[in-house]
């Protein structure tokens, strides 16, 4: 059976993929490809994190009673994550290459090491103690991951 | 348990830093050494100043990078934290430092009374390194490959240490110990026991996520790092008993799976995802392309032992291995841990209201450019001297001062950039009270 960590680490890499798509386009000088590759990144993200906060962290921490533990600290992150998305966007909406690949590596790091932090950490952990809920609990992560609606950066 | 439920923001950036900045001053001591010894020097690697130089790389340079780098690493792949993260640094960065000066001295002096001392020092800052690392990492399931990988290279980093000491005790000369052998298995557990499991172990998680490569095949990073262990342990055996034929077959084993490591890396990086590669890339791929090269050496040193007796080949298989691999991939990697952690450490004490610079402004990229040609300027004029050295010796000294200064030059921009951008968030925060809603 499918478990938390393979899952959410697939959508990790795929969040990877739209971000080198907007890469390519911008090594080649094609703004509006770009700028339509980062809105689909940044929904890929934004997804990500709302269905991590508030459908995964909630049953971790009741189901362990923690909850000034890792995904305090998943959450903090979350939160720099989306301050490093709208300064993205903000440059590429100015056409600020230099800026936009400056914004864009910083926030390539910062979420690598959180997804080494998830993996390696934190899903396994969910995937030992909500053994019991899993299929439920994966079908919910996936609605929340592939909705069709727009999220608030 | 406790570890992996409390990882946590990084350790302060003192931590780290310390180690990181002194680091290219060990390099910048091995240029002046090369300096002042001149061509003799490369007479053989075993020339009282080819020791004291590989060791102000291996331990002044390599080693205080890689603690400093795995205090930060530690908490963020295997949520072990170190406790007391600053007292540890300190502790053992102020051990190291005299231990690598007092160990160099000794080298080039052969004083065995200095020695003694230099290993007495290095001894207490590595072990106190390992129990601290060793405490966090305790209890930390070792399923992943990394993890595994790390615990193993503190394994490797124990023997190759605790080697390195009986050596610094025996080289009085009255001892009765086969110092030859044991020189032998001292460097191959530094260079592969402690270094390449490191660095495979950092490289199975940096690769596919920085470079965006494809993943090393499961079959690969589930394998690897006990195959590499069990081969080096059993060589060092073989090799210590003075069995000939087990040792040549075992060291062939230990170079295929070095060259395997080093083959995949850049088939991965080859399919890499990124539109444009930096320099940490083209570090990387110096380095892995270096190693494949020393690993070729070897093969003909094992194979033809006649061939291999003479000067140059163990002196150029030092430049590839050291310069060319290790260095490249640690000067690499410094380039994107120093201004993440400035850009981390600036955010955070911006409390998410006032936004840090990102990281590319925090070294010019330029600069990172130039420092990466030195090095390849420098690299090229040592394996010439390892050839050549009436020729090529001061010109690569001078080089090998050129970047170590230049590294130097472009990881103090970075220091002062965080603190004048920190004063500046400081008085900003002060200015700008927080916002409640409503």
């Amino acid at each position: 059976m499918q478990t938390i960590t393979a899952y959410l680490s697939a959508d990790h890499r795929a969040c990877d993929e739209l971000l080198a798509v907007v890469e390519h386009a911008l090594a080649d000088g094609r703004w509006e490809p770009a700028q339509a590759a980062f809105e689909r990144f940044r929904d890929g993200m934004l997804h990500h994190f709302s269905a991590e906060e508030s459908v995964l962290f909630p049953l971790f921490e009741q189901s362990t009673g923690i909850h000034r533990g890792p995904t305090q600290v998943m959450r903090a992150e979350h939160l720099q994550m989306r301050q490093l998305l709208a300064a993205a966007a903000a440059a590429l909406a100015a056409r600020d290459a230099d800026d936009y690949s400056g914004n864009a590596e910083t926030l390539l790091i910062m979420m690598q090491q959180h997804n080494v932090k998830e993996e390696n950490v934190l899903y396994p952990m969910c995937d030992q103690h909500l053994a019991a809920q899993l299929p439920p609990l994966l079908a919910a992560l996936q609605q929340e991951i592939t909705a069709d609606r727009e999220l608030a950066p | 348990m406790q570890a992996l439920l409390s990882f946590d923001q990084a350790p302060p950036i003192a931590a780290p830093f310390r180690f990181f900045l002194t680091a290219p001053v060990f390099a910048l001591l091995a240029g002046l050494l090369m300096l002042a010894s001149g061509p003799q020097l490369f007479a053989s690697r075993w020339t009282p100043a080819a020791l004291a130089l590989t060791h102000l790389i291996t331990v002044g340079f390599m080693l205080q990078v890689m603690l400093g780098a795995l205090l930060q690493i530690l908490p963020v792949v295997a949520g072990a934290n170190i406790a007391h993260p600053l007292r540890v640094a300190t502790w053992v960065h102020a051990l190291l430092v005299p231990g690598t000066l007092l160990l160099a001295a000794g080298l080039l002096a052969s004083d065995p009374l200095t020695l003694r001392l230099a290993a007495m020092v290095l001894a207490l800052g590595v072990t106190l390194f390992l129990v601290a690392a060793g405490h966090a990492l305790c209890g930390v399931p070792s399923g992943n490959p990394t993890i595994l990988g790390l615990k193993l290279a503190l394994l490797g980093l124990g023997v190759s240490s605790g080697l390195g000491v009986i050596l610094a005790l025996a080289l009085d000369g009255s001892s009765e110990l086969p110092v030859l052998q044991l020189t032998g298995v001292h460097l191959a557990w530094g260079l592969v026991g402690w270094s390449t499991i490191l660095l495979a172990a950092v490289a199975l998680v940096v690769v596919p996520m920085f470079q965006l490569t494809p993943a090393y095949p499961q079959w690969f990073a589930r394998r690897f790092f006990w195959s590499l262990l069990v081969v080096l342990a059993g060589w060092s055996i073989a090799s210590l008993g003075g069995w000939h034929w087990p040792a040549t077959l075992l060291a062939n084993g230990m170079l295929a799976l070095l060259a395997a490591f080093a083959a995949l890396t850049l088939h991965l990086q080859r399919q890499s995802k990124r539109a444009r590669f930096d320099a940490t890339q083209h570090y990387w791929r110096l380095a892995m392309v270096s190693a494949l090269t020393a690993c070729a050496l070897s093969l003909v040193s094992v194979l033809l032992p006649e061939t291999a007796a003479g000067r140059s080949l163990p002196l150029l298989w030092g430049v590839l291995v050291l310069h060319g691999s290790l260095i490249s991939v640690i000067s690499g990697m410094l380039y994107k841990i120093v201004p993440f952690l400035v850009w981390l450490h600036l955010q955070n004490a911006g409390g998410g209201r006032i936004l840090a610079p990102n990281m590319q402004q925090v070294i010019d990229r330029r600069q990172i450019d130039r420092q990466f040609h030195a090095h390849l300027a420098a690299f090229a004029l040592l394996l010439a001297a390892a050839v050549q050295p009436e020729w090529f010796t001061y010109p690569a000294a001078t080089g090998v001062l050129l970047t170590s200064g230049w590294l130097l030059r472009n990881l103090l921009a970075a220091t002062a950039f965080y603190r004048q951008h920190r004063q500046r968030i400081a008085s900003l925060a002060r200015a700008t009270p927080v916002q409640r809603p409503g």
